[in-house]
């Protein structure tokens, strides 16, 4: 058991080794060149249209709440499986997590959040 | 049968790298991204050893750690994204106003 | 039991009730600040009456919740936090109407650390601990505000992931996630040494213990004063609930794997901590590298594994909060508009005030352990539990620290006694919410020092590890 477990650390050893070394190996070997074509934007010698100086965060933030309620709807699926053998309980549960999203997302509504500007 | 070793190396090399990630990066996007897949290879870990050992409680326990990283992430954008709204670049290096 | 939750339940009600008054009411902020308010107050009634009841420890959700005298001392601790942060912080337009109600997230997420007997709690108390106060250190409008939440937020989740790894392979190891089932289970021993280690960094990060405590100077100095506050109190209650909880119900058996390095942290967290604190000059990073050290005492406590440690830990905990919510609540009224206190911001307030000058004096004398005040009987309690457990060591770092840091603390007080023609400077404004938190922390300081008995009564029953020496 030891040995496997030896060869497990040194795995990890080696793991963290790589990881650095790739990792940190375009700082010490790339050329340095800061400035000039470096700070484009698309190096592809396309040049942007006019420095951005906003950038739109409504698409972030719709995105960003979509993400969170998503994840918590996924919550239900765990129940759904098994919805039969946790009769009437596991319906109150859920109901009352889903009143407590449903606050959640009155409130992020009333705060504004949900303002296209 | 992928064998229980393989599996949490697996694990273990995806938490070596996001913890590289996180030190050596210096895009605050990259490292929380990074810190995001410390947490998925506890997750894996999780798992492999609740289905070893037949037992569901290490399948809840990644259940909650993909439920709260989706929340951290929420709010980490939302502070990124506001460092970025009043800075209009990214670079963990600029961002120090406080000196430790 | 019913009823064991309570508290936990009063609190989700406070948080429900807290934005359901902001979307409600015409007067937002200053409802919301009741609402929570008066969630803290049932709560604290709550855990009271929970204290006496013939049923404890009681065990709910398959040994994942255990609520004991400890758990109800950590409440306690925790809501005197939540309510020194709200009244500290009250009704100030500049952290928006969702600052009681993420107080009384982090609030929570500190009581279920308390609770906590299996991994799934210990992390979801860490996450509700955390998440709201990655916001709250964000919040305020300040530039260093937001840097303040970007660095907190990093190193949180870096070092939430840390301890997320270390649990994945205790158990593996174990093959339970149930803390007192760890001790008795047939531990895998490579893997659960990793795991052990992994775990302990990830809970030392939170608590701020000097090799990973780059963060706490930086979060402290740019968050809002008031969320320094509770971060200050709080977290630290939290997270040393949590150490001491996880080794003393985990890994008892096992003591030699984690006594001798958190010893050696310890004493480096006590001595070093001092010495940084000694050349700040702003007085919010005086009080993190004050925090630091002082969560090196905590460490003692831990790290001697006897029940007067357990003890002493939990009385120095509240010694600890109440000089720091006295310190803050006056640094808070001296700042005003701003978000810093420098020393130049205190050269001749004893003229301009000298009330607030004598509370901030009894705060600071207290976290220097001088005698008359609750730090001398808390230091004095620690030292004792060392000398029990047979740590020399420990013992002298505790007393070097304590001795360097006397002269961190005593140079606020310097400046504040000196200079200043009184002439110029009008008298510091008084907020009634603050001058309540000042007047009952300092009270509080003193009676401690004086007839610390009640409280140790208190302390005794609530860290009762009979396993222990």
């Amino acid at each position: 058991m030891i040995t496997q477990y030896g060869a497990l650390l040194i795995y990890v050893l080696v793991a963290f080794l790589v990881a650095y070394l790739v990792a940190s190996s375009s700082q010490h070997m790339g050329p340095k060149a800061p400035g000039g074509l470096k700070r484009v934007t698309y190096e592809s010698g396309i040049v942007p249209e006019a420095p951005v100086k906003y950038f739109s965060v409504r698409f972030y933030r719709v995105a960003m709440f979509f993400m969170i309620f998503d994840v918590a709807v996924m919550s239900l699926y765990p129940w759904a499986t098994s919805l039969r053998s946790l009769h009437q309980a596991g319906m109150l549960r859920v109901l009352a997590f889903l009143a407590i999203v449903g606050l959640a997302f009155f409130y992020v509504w009333n705060r504004g959040g949900f303002q296209w500007d | 049968m992928i064998p229980l070793n393989w599996v949490v190396g697996l694990g273990a090399a995806l938490f070596a790298i996001g913890a590289v990630g996180v030190m050596v990066r210096k895009n605050p996007l990259i490292m929380f991204m990074a810190a995001e897949m410390m947490w998925n290879a506890a997750a894996l870990v999780f798992v492999t050893f609740a289905r070893s050992f037949h037992d569901m409680t290490g399948q809840v326990m990644a259940f909650i750690i993909i439920g709260t990283a989706a929340a951290e992430v929420g709010i980490g954008l939302a502070i990124i994204v506001s460092v970025y709204h009043h800075r209009h670049r990214l670079d963990i290096d600029e961002v120090s106003e406080l000196k430790g | 039991m019913n009823g064991a939750l309570g508290p936990e339940y009063m609190v989700v009600l406070g948080v429900f009730a807290s934005m359901i008054a902001v979307m409600v009411s015409r007067q937002r902020t200053i409802a919301a600040y009741w609402a929570a308010l008066a969630a803290v107050v049932a709560a604290g009634i709550w855990t009271a009456a929970l204290w006496s009841s013939p049923a404890l420890p009681i065990s709910l959700y398959a040994q994942g919740v255990r609520v004991d005298l400890f758990s109800l001392a950590i409440d306690g601790l925790v809501l005197l936090a939540s309510a020194g942060a709200l009244l500290v912080g009250w009704n100030d337009a500049r952290y928006g109407a969702d600052f009681p109600a993420l107080v009384l997230l982090a609030l929570l997420g500190m009581m279920v650390l308390g609770l906590a007997n299996n991994f799934l709690v210990l992390f979801l108390g860490i996450e509700l601990l955390s998440l709201p106060l990655y916001v709250l250190a964000a919040s305020g409008g300040y530039a260093e505000s937001r840097e303040a939440g970007l660095k907190y937020l990093l190193l949180g989740a870096f070092s939430s992931g840390i301890l997320l790894f270390g649990l994945a392979l205790l158990y593996g190891a174990s093959g339970t996630m149930v803390l007192t089932q760890l001790a008795n289970s047939s531990l895998i021993l490579p893997l659960a040494g990793a795991g052990l280690a992994l775990t302990v960094v990830g809970l030392v990060f939170k608590l701020g213990i000097i090799p990973f405590h780059m963060w706490v100077p930086d979060v402290y100095e740019g968050s809002p004063l008031p969320v320094t506050t509770f971060m200050a109190f709080g977290t630290k209650v939290g997270a040393a609930a949590i150490l001491l909880r996880f080794l003393f119900y985990g890994f008892s058996v096992a003591v030699g794997w984690w006594e001798p390095a958190l010893g050696y942290l310890a004493v480096l967290t006590m001595v070093a901590g001092n010495l940084l604190a000694l050349a700040q000059k702003d007085m919010k990073r005086l009080l993190a590298y004050s925090g630091i050290a002082n969560a090196g005492y905590l460490l003692v406590g831990i790290s001697a594994h006897n029940q007067a440690g357990a003890r002493a830990m939990l009385f120095y905990l509240l010694v600890y909060g109440l000089a720091v919510l006295a310190a803050f609540s006056v640094f808070t009224m001296v700042a005003r508009e701003r978000n810093s206190v420098s020393l130049n911001d205190l050269t001749g307030l004893a003229r301009r005030s000298p009330w607030l000058t004598a509370f901030l004096a009894v705060a600071m004398l207290s976290l220097a352990g001088i005698p008359l005040t609750g730090g001398f009987v808390g230091k004095f309690y620690l030292l004792q539990a060392a000398l029990d457990a047979n740590e020399p060591g420990l013992a002298i770092g505790l007393v070097v620290g304590a001795m360097i840091g006397l002269a961190a603390y005593v140079r606020p007080l310097q400046r504040a006694f000196q200079g200043g023609d009184g002439t110029s400077e009008a008298p510091v404004r008084w907020p009634v919410a603050g001058a309540v938190v000042v007047v009952i922390a300092v009270l509080g300081t003193i009676g401690l020092g004086v007839y610390p008995a009640p409280i140790v009564h208190i302390v005794n029953h609530s860290a009762a590890f009979d396993w222990l020496r």
